[in-house]
């Protein structure tokens, strides 16, 4: 996967300038456009940094009234996705009540501990069966912040500088903990098969 | 470029595409080192993995009640906009008149001889008989209409007037309720 390749065109840009546009004048039915095509993002956004379930609907409506009323502000050079999505971000911190993301190294250290509790579970673990099984439920074990940046990497195809944006952190700390993630990700891959198994 | 076995770090950079020039010396390496091409494949497998959407979607009504709390919110700053709109030229000039009939109206039609006598103010409620009341009578008089008639026809408009600008005014904040 190209890392700083444009995932919206300009033109979609310049869809998306348009599709504003038409909205503040007053065309209110072209919202449910930007749901459409954002609903995504946000949803990823907010299963990813919201632990209770029920909460999560609730919350992306929420981001999208706060997209509706903020459309005036928006700045027609920047992206849609990365304005979105920082509104969807600043409303998980806002329900978290936190005003940034956990620390990495506070947040690394719990996750490697859970990954130490797994492997002292042989059972568990090979009751998984399929590696995707294994593979989603030791994503779910990562920290909040590192879900969400291997979920707006890998799913909604953001480079560095957008995750960044996105998630308020600078961009050598997204590349720095996009690796750290999938690091642990491919070691948890090593400890639950042996090479044979997984290879067949 | 001498290299033992390629680190986490280069193979991700590998498959992200981040490695520029040093990519065909990885590739050599990667075709001569089964340890290290193993890697790479639970890598590949890892990323392909990653890219499969497995969050549960939004549900399928989600852009209507959306919808529906924007239409919601609109309402409500309509609302709130218009009990901060400040009080109009025209309508402050309208209540000034309305208040100096009205008490006209009551000095007129009220009988308000036994509260002046009560507060000792015959000579301001004299003064209004016979000087104010007489005066604007008989003039109104010489022009060919009835004083106590005008005075009746614009408080009864007034009247309507308030009680429309009443329901105007709530008028947004009940429908507001009913969405």
């Amino acid at each position: 996967m190209e890392n700083n390749g444009p995932h919206k065109s300009k033109e979609d840009q310049k869809d998306g300038n348009s599709l504003i546009e038409r909205i503040l004048a007053g065309e209110i039915n072209a919202f449910e456009e930007i749901i459409k095509d954002y609903g995504r993002l946000v949803n990823h956004i907010v299963y990813r940094m919201i632990p209770n379930i029920t909460d999560r609907e609730d919350i992306c409506q929420d981001v999208f009234v706060k997209v509706y009323q903020n459309l005036s502000s928006f700045r027609s050079d920047a992206k849609l996705s990365t304005w979105i999505g920082r509104i969807a971000t600043n409303r998980c911190l806002d329900h978290l009540g936190k005003k940034s993301l956990p620390l990495a190294d506070e947040a690394f250290d719990k996750a490697t501990e859970s990954a130490v509790d797994t492997r002292q579970r042989p059972d568990d673990r090979t009751e998984l069966g399929e590696i995707s099984d294994l593979l989603k439920n030791e994503i779910n074990k990562l920290p909040a912040v590192y879900k969400t940046i291997i979920t707006l990497y890998h799913l909604d195809e953001n480079n560095y500088a957008e995750i960044g944006k996105i998630l308020k952190m600078p961009e050598g700390t997204v590349k720095s903990y996009l690796f750290r993630a999938r690091q642990m990700l491919r070691q948890q891959l090593s400890a639950s098969y042996n090479q044979e198994e997984l290879w067949q | 470029m001498a290299i033992e076995h390629l680190t986490d770090s280069i193979l991700q950079d590998y498959l992200d595409g981040n490695l520029g020039s040093n990519e065909s010396e990885i590739k050599t390496h990667l075709d001569s080192c089964q340890l290290c091409s193993a890697r790479l494949e639970q890598y590949q497998l890892l990323y392909s993995e990653l890219e499969v959407d497995s969050i549960p979607a939004l549900s399928p009504d989600f852009s209507k009640a959306v919808m529906s709390k924007i239409a919601q919110v609109d309402l409500e700053a309509l609302a709130v906009e218009d009990n901060k709109r400040p009080v109009a030229v025209p309508t402050l000039i309208y209540a000034i008149i309305g208040a100096i009939v009205t008490i006209a109206s009551i000095i007129y039609f009220v009988n308000l001889e036994p509260l002046t006598r009560a507060f000792r103010f015959t000579a301001v409620s004299d003064y209004f008989n016979r000087v104010i009341v007489s005066k604007v009578s008989s003039a109104t008089a010489d022009l060919g209409f009835d004083f106590s008639l005008v005075l009746m026809v614009i408080a009864t408009l007034i009247v309507i007037g308030g009680i429309d600008y009443i329901v105007q005014h709530y008028k947004h904040r009940t429908a507001s309720f009913m969405v």
